[in-house]
Order: structure tokens, then sequence, then C-alpha cells
């Protein structure tokens, strides 16, 4: 690839943009740039054919370009001094020309602003030496004037860095300013002071506005120098925890600094991060402008990640380091603020692990005691029910004993009945015998036909029998019943008994 | 975030509620209690997986110059 004519292709589209003022990749973009410094293509066809150019596009640069891809390679002829004698250069060949080596004579230049013209997209101004009163004519585009954040005016004491460069239509020759910044800590601080009122007015320093440094962030972008102890600082205090961390590589230093950070805080915005980390190591006042400039510090107040800023300072800080969620002198205290959550983390997970076990323990052995308690209580419950039927059981032992007593005291008063009865029953039959007896003895004594055969007869009359003499009367006749028989009698005669 | 920093903020956040859980049970329910027991040691094993050395990653990106926009 000719990176001349890559150059060449990027400071034109830069200018272009500039005076259209749109962004430089509206133009073209850097892929279609570097294509075409690639394929160096000659006519229309050639240019079309390369991706990201179509007529739209060709209609309004086609010929622009092919003029510095041909310029560039009459340009080497030029510088060989070959052809010139016969061929001399046109005038614009020789603008161009100029304007193209020019580019190389970068520089800074110290002076007094003494006009300001501002217009719509540009602003001409002029540079007068502070001693001798020389004077050079100078321009600066718009969008690098606001992001300078300086307000030009008469008088101000400004140093500019650009390059030459020739205006084709009046040749005029004018120094095109890429940044500026203020000369003497006087004026830098009366510039800060001011943008800091105004950034406090509009409430940027609040704590209200601050994010949290988010806890176990792991993908990290750091904008920072390369040079210098910095991210070296930085990445031996981050600890291991499986960081990614994107670096850009930026410039830090005055005020040119100011356009690297934005285009670096504008590539980190694209990337998939949790926390922006900005540093430098400490400076003075005057090192560190570029941190006080107003574009800058709305970009990081504004960006979609919080931001911490590491940034070395004396006694005023940048203003970048009172916007961001969290301003810290150095790099190391930037590291520690990330990774704390980290080791943390840790400490508080053997914390919990403890307290939970602990806890669990805890109310295990409480479950135990309890169950323990239980036990007592089911064993305490269940003796006092075997008491219960210990008790019963002897109770009906008692009484079963009880009423086997009295059932036998029935069975031997029964026995003692059935004796008792058996002897009364006896008596009563020996007295009954007895009477018995008697009674035989009594009749057999008056058995009458024991009296008979004794001798003694029943005297009947009539069937009465005769006891007294007054029963008979003489000629009766009467029945004597003896032993054997009967005798029937008369009655003869009747005497009484001498008494 | 990626995925696992935000597991692991979750992680830590659950073991908090839980050791809280804990901590505000006048009677542990011990079913329920070994449950978030066993939960806590998983979360405790995988969280202390996580948070042991793992290199960092280091990786220097350019600045665009212009930002890309294909047409």
């Amino acid at each position: 690839m000719d990176n001349d004519l890559l150059q060449k292709l990027r400071d034109w589209r830069r200018n272009t943009a500039n005076l259209e003022g749109v962004e430089s990749f509206q133009v073209f973009a850097n892929k279609v740039l570097e294509n075409i410094a690639e394929v160096k293509p000659s006519n229309k066809e050639e240019m079309i054919a390369i991706k990201g150019i179509r007529d739209r596009k060709f209609a309004k640069y086609g010929e622009q370009v092919l003029a510095i891809i041909n310029g560039n390679s009459e340009d080497a002829k030029l510088l060989n001094n070959i052809d010139q004698v016969n061929k001399p250069l046109s005038v614009s060949r020789y603008l161009d020309f100029l304007n193209q080596e020019m580019v190389k004579l970068q520089a800074r230049i110290q002076g007094e602003i003494s006009s300001v013209d501002i217009r719509e997209r540009v602003i001409y101004f002029s540079l007068k030496d502070s001693n001798d009163e020389s004077v050079i004519n100078c321009l600066i585009w718009k969008s690098d004037y606001n992001l300078s954040g300086i307000k030009f005016e008469i008088g101000t004491e400004v140093i500019l860095e650009g390059t030459p460069d020739i205006y084709k239509p009046n040749g005029r020759l004018s120094f095109k300013v890429s940044s500026v910044e203020l000369v003497g800590e006087g004026a830098l601080k009366k510039a800060y002071e001011q943008l800091k009122k105004k950034f406090d007015a509009e409430g940027l320093f609040l704590k209200e506005r601050k994010r949290a440094i988010p806890s176990y962030s792991q993908k990290i972008g750091i904008i920072t120098s390369r040079q210098g102890a910095v991210l070296a600082d930085f990445l031996t205090n981050i600890g291991s925890h499986g960081f990614k961390i994107k670096m850009i590589d930026s410039r830090v230093e005055g005020q040119t600094a100011v356009a690297d950070l934005l285009l670096s805080i504008k590539t980190m915005k694209k990337k998939d991060i949790d926390v922006l980390v900005i540093m430098r190591g400490g400076g003075s006042f005057e090192s560190l402008q570029a941190f006080n400039n107003e574009v800058l510090v709305r970009e990081v107040a504004n960006f979609s990640v919080p931001v911490i800023a590491a940034i070395g300072h004396d006694k005023d800080v940048p203003l970048v380091s009172m916007v961001a969620d969290l301003g810290v002198s150095t790099p190391s205290i930037a590291a520690t603020t990330i990774c704390q959550s980290w080791k943390e983390a840790i400490l508080f997970i053997e914390r919990r692990e403890r307290q939970i076990i602990d806890r669990y323990k805890q109310s295990l052995e409480g479950v135990k005691d309890s169950i323990s308690k239980f036990t007592e209580t089911v064993k305490e419950y269940s003796n006092s029910i075997i008491n219960k039927y210990t008790d019963i059981k002897n109770c009906l032992v008692v009484s079963m004993q009880n009423f086997k007593n009295s059932l036998m005291n029935i069975r031997n008063n029964l026995d003692l009945s059935k004796q008792n009865l058996f002897i009364d029953f006896k008596n009563l039959l020996l007295k009954a015998n007895q009477n018995l007896r008697n009674s035989e003895n009594i009749i057999s004594a008056n058995n009458p036909e024991r009296h008979l055969k004794l001798g003694y007869s029943i005297a009947k009359i009539n069937d009465r029998i005769v006891k007294s003499v007054e029963d008979v009367s003489v000629g009766d006749s009467m029945d004597l019943l003896v032993y054997d028989g009967e005798i029937i009698s008369e009655i003869k005669n009747k005497k009484l008994k001498n008494k | 975030m990626t995925e696992d920093t935000k597991n692991l903020n979750q992680n830590l956040k659950r073991l908090s509620e839980i050791t809280e859980w804990f901590d505000n049970q006048e009677e542990i329910d011990v079913e329920e209690g070994l449950k978030k027991v066993k939960e806590a040691v998983m979360l405790i094993k995988v969280s202390k997986s996580r948070l042991k050395e793992v290199e960092n990653e280091f990786e220097e990106i350019k600045k665009e110059i212009e930002p890309e926009i294909e047409e």
C-alpha cells in the first residue's frame, strides 16, 4: 500500500469533511481510502470497482481523488526535477505540490491573537508576534476551535499547533491550526476556574450524579499513555481475578492530547467494558491541561459506564477527575478499588459460610435438644401410663382377690348351711322318729285290743259304749265285745258301787 | 457485565439472603434449613472456584481514527 498516498487521501478527506461540515467517514470510510491507496485507480471504471464507491460518490469526489492519485505519481518526478525545463508546472499543480510538502512542516508557534473572523465552518484569525509585530494568517476549523475550549479574543496569548497551507484561489498562506492552548499559568488558571464554575452550576460535580464502581467488574477499559510507570503500577495492583483489560495508548500531555483522548474515549464507548479508567501520572497544572478541556470533561461525564479518573495532580484537581464517578490520585488506588470487591467477596463467602453452617448446626443442636426433651417427656408419659396400668392391675388383682374371697365366703357359708341343714334335718328326723316311737308307744299302750286280750271288754247298747250304770236299764240287750268276738247279753240287775 | 460475574453477584446476594433467613428464624425448620444449607454450599463452592486466581487478559486496542460506518 502507498502510505504516502494514503496520508494525502486522509488529509484531503479531513479538509473535505470540514468544508462540508460532516464527519470524515461520511466522505469515505477508512477501508475505502485504504483500498484506493492500494488499487490506485486511474479511471472511473477502476474506481467504481472498489467496494464502497458508487456512482453518487464518484460524481461527488471522483475527479478530486483521481487528481490526488495522478498528482502523487507526478510528485516523484517533481522532486527529481525531471522534465521541469521542458514542461513547466501549472500554478495549481505547483500549489498542490507545495501544500503537500508543507504538511511536513508542522510547528508550534506562540503569539497574541490580533484579529478574529468567525465563520460558519472556519475561523480566520491572525497571530501577532509579541515582540516585533510580525503577523501570520491563521485558520482553524470550527470543530477544532470548539474542541479547544478557548474563546478567541484579541489580545489572548496562545500557542498554536499546525501546518502552513496555501489557499489556492488567492494564493494566501495561512497557518492551519490543529490545536490551540492558552499561554501562562494565570490564563490557564482563569479558564480553569471559569469552566469549573460553569460545570458546578450545571450540577456536573454533584454526588448524586456519581455512579458506583460496579462490584466484580471484569471488563476494564484503560486509557493512558504506554510511556511511564502508570500502566505497570495499575497492572501490578489489580490482582489476578480474570480481568479482561482493554487498553488504548493515548497522548496525555498538553493540549494536543485532547483530540487523542477524545478518540480513545469514543473508541472505548463502543467496547464492551464494565468500567473505564483514565490514567495519567502526576504533572504540573499546565501539563494536565487536556484534562480540563470542556469537551473531554463532558464526554467523561456522559460516558456509558462508570469512569475512574486516576490523574496525579497538585493543588487544582483536574476537571475530568472532578466529573468522573471516582477520582483518585494514583493508578494503584484505581486498581485496588476495582479489585476490592473481588478480595472482599472471598472474605464475604467465608463469613457467610461460617454463619450459615453455624446457624444450622445450632438449630440442629436445638432440634436434638428438643428431641431428647420430647423423648424424656414421652418416657415420663409412658412411665406414668405403665404406672397407672400397674396400679389398675394391682387394683384388679385386689378386687379379684376380694371377689374370690367373697366367693369363698359364700361357698363356705353355703357349705356351712348345707351342713346345718343336714344336721337340722337329721335332728328333725330323729325327733320325728322319737315322736313316732312315742306315739307308737302311746298308741300301743292304748290299743283296745291289748286291753281286750287282757280280759277287758267293751259293753255297748245300741252301739253306745256303756260307761255308767246309768247307761243301762234292766232288760236291755247289751253287746259285750271281747277279744275274740261278741257276747249278746241281757241285763238282769244293776247296782251302784258303794261309795 | 459478564455472565459469570453477574452470577457471582447473584450468588453472593443469594448467600446474604440465606444468611438473613437463618438470622431471622426464631425456630429453624430443619428440612427447610437443610435445603438452604445445601444451596448455600453449592453457591459457596461455585463462587470460590470463580474467585480463584485467574490470569488477566490484556489487549491493547487501536483508536479508531475515524468511526467506521459501511455504506
